[in-house]
């Protein structure tokens, strides 16, 4: 299952390289047409603002998966068993919680961006498409760490 | 309770939720959300989650950090960050100590190409340690000089350091940018000048190296020119006004890429490592953000950073004697605290007070943007500190994970680099217009 997972959230991981290498590409290529030919690309910045959702959004449940958050290590010599797993099943459940509450209130905000029309300034891309990937990568992400809850061990972190 | 207990009451909480391990960023999620929940409502804590989320992802500013952080990464993986260590090493490795200064230089100059420390100790100190311990360097002076000279790698440009100080503050990226080149030239030659004195008095501890020829000196020169040219745009066309900082970071990453491609230590599998590790920043660093979002808005309720300001500007403090007090803080919350959480926990607090305390006004700065990026520069070399300091440096379990000199050794060995990072520290603070001066002169 967990494995099954992992190549599922690796997927979406090169997913967000993409996305990452295509802002790359815009914004290198506004400045060659800008300055070159007079002719920038338009909507360049909407683009990029939504490039960006895709990226972060889409590494996010792999990140989590590869330690790649910060913590504090206050205590590095602390080592008492029932304690760590007290601790390390209280954190994974705030941050269910968290991407439970982001991804319910994402949802909202998707289908309000229906009825105010929003989108991005320049060409109108739609919000709530991204609004959408928000609220079901957050679901994914809270099952993903219910799930490696039961599966696995407790995963590093970057300290 | 006031408003103001609650907000003392956040801090204690998020301090404990840190020390249980929570990441950061959820650690300042969940205490802002609770903390405004508590002040407003819960409908109000949700919706400034989704607000500040959504606002995050979608803040084109930010996207100066994958930028510069694949730029990075694609001349680490490639090989390129090694060149510039590569010739330091021909020209002065024959020198004593001239290992460690090559180390110094290579780690400045790839610092201009990564905005990591982390990287930039990872990368150097993979290189320069198998070299020094060739050549019969002090273990514990050559972890040192590598672990220093990695943490030039936020303070010169470009700096993740200096885009999230120039979010919190809402302060120009270009401008905290340039700030940051003269003192991390005068820090780089601190640690330089830190190295010569104490070969000076212990030659042992960095024997001479390798003599090379002239032809094998241009030839490694040569080979730098690609690292240059990618900083020379990059940061010379934000100076300029050119290119915006996002603009340069696609320009400065493209550049990367095509430089690395005829190397032959890039491979597809290299570029897609670089790839993934920037992708795992961004997300790192785009959820510190929203924490620190949240975080703050739930501190603009507690009236906490303008009740502080109250008090301080009460006891009558001279301006010099308290910005003493809050660097001292700074630097004891950097021997626990990692920087970037010091940074976004400390900054919205401490900004309004260093503004109204009148040091401004005491060290001639003429406006609060300049006393804003000033202040940035100053946090930013503390941030260096906090990444060398017992007993949660970074960049000291960096280098533990390269070489097996024991950590205290490492430790012992930043200590002369860390009083000079002090007296560095000292002649910013005093001495504004070495940071202003770039910015100041700016064209836009």
């Amino acid at each position: 299952m967990m494995r099954l997972l992992d190549n599922l959230f690796l997927g979406l991981t090169w997913v967000a390289g993409l996305s990452l290498i295509g802002v790359v590409l815009i914004t290198f290529l506004d400045v060659i047409l800008r300055y070159f030919f007079a002719s920038p690309i338009s909507g360049r910045q909407d683009l990029v603002e939504m490039g960006m959702v895709v990226t972060v959004m889409c590494a996010a449940p792999y990140a989590w998966r590869r330690g790649a958050h910060i913590v504090v290590d206050v205590f590095p010599h602390f080592s008492w068993a029932p304690a760590e797993l007290v601790r390390e099943y209280s954190v994974r459940f705030i941050v269910t919680i968290l991407f439970i509450a982001l991804s319910w209130h994402a949802y909202q905000d998707a289908e309000n961006a229906i009825l105010f029309n929003e989108a991005t300034n320049m060409i109108g891309i739609p919000h709530r498409p991204f609004m959408l990937l928000i609220s079901i990568i957050s679901a994914f992400h809270a099952l993903l760490i219910v799930i490696e809850s039961f599966t696995t061990q407790p995963r590093p972190f970057k300290t | 309770m006031t408003s103001i207990h609650i907000g003392l009451l956040g801090l204690s909480i998020l301090l404990m939720l840190m020390a249980l391990r929570l990441p950061v960023a959820f650690a300042m999620i969940v205490t802002g959300l609770a903390g405004i929940w508590t002040l407003n409502s819960f409908p109000a804590a949700l919706a400034t989650l989704s607000t500040e989320t959504w606002g995050t992802l979608t803040y084109v500013e930010l996207t100066v950090v994958p930028l510069f952080v694949l730029m990075g990464n694609i001349a680490g993986v490639s090989g390129m960050s090694r060149d510039l260590y590569n010739a330091a090493y021909c020209w002065i490795g024959r020198f004593r100590g001239g290992l460690a200064h090559a180390t110094i230089l290579g780690c400045t100059g790839f610092a201009a190409l990564s905005g990591s420390s982390i990287a930039s100790a990872l990368t150097l100190g993979r290189v320069a340690l198998p070299e020094m311990k060739r050549f019969n360097y002090n273990p514990r002076f050559a972890a040192g000089a590598v672990a220093a000279g990695g943490t030039l790698g936020i303070l010169i440009p470009p700096s993740t350091g200096f885009v999230i100080y120039a979010i919190l503050t809402e302060e120009s990226i270009g401008r905290l940018f340039l700030a940051g080149v003269v003192p991390g030239i005068i820090l780089s030659g601190c640690f330089m000048l830190t190295v010569g004195f104490l070969t000076i008095l212990d030659p042992k501890l960095g024997p001479k190296g390798e003599r090379f020829e002239m032809r094998d000196k241009i030839k490694y020169l040569f080979k730098s020119l690609s690292i240059l040219s990618i900083i020379t745009i990059s940061i010379g066309g934000i100076y300029g006004g050119i290119f915006t900082p996002i603009e340069a970071a696609s320009v400065g990453a493209t550049l990367a890429f095509i430089f690395a491609i005829p190397r032959k230590d890039f491979s597809i599998a290299g570029f897609l490592e670089a790839l993934q590790k920037t992708v795992f920043t961004t997300v790192m660093i785009y959820f510190i953000i929203i924490g620190a979002s949240v975080f703050s808005s739930f501190l603009a309720l507690t009236h906490i950073p303008a009740e502080l300001a109250n008090q301080l500007t009460l006891m009558g403090l001279h301006p010099l004697v308290l910005l003493v007090l809050v660097l001292l803080v700074f630097i004891l919350l950097g021997t626990f605290l990692d920087g970037f959480a010091m940074m976004v926990l400390a900054v919205p607090i401490v900004l309004p007070i260093i503004i109204d305390s009148g040091i401004g006004d005491y060290l001639g700065i003429a406006n609060i943007s300049n006393l804003t990026i000033w202040f940035g520069v100053v946090m930013v070399i503390i941030l260096e500190m906090a990444l060398i300091s017992p007993p949660v440096g970074m960049n000291v379990f960096v280098i533990k994970s390269v070489t097996d000199i024991p950590i205290k050794d490492i430790y012992r060995g930043i200590l002369p680099f860390w009083i000079a990072m002090i007296l560095c520290l000292a002649v910013i603070v005093m001495l504004p217009q070495l940071s202003l001066y770039l910015p100041e002169s700016m064209k836009t």
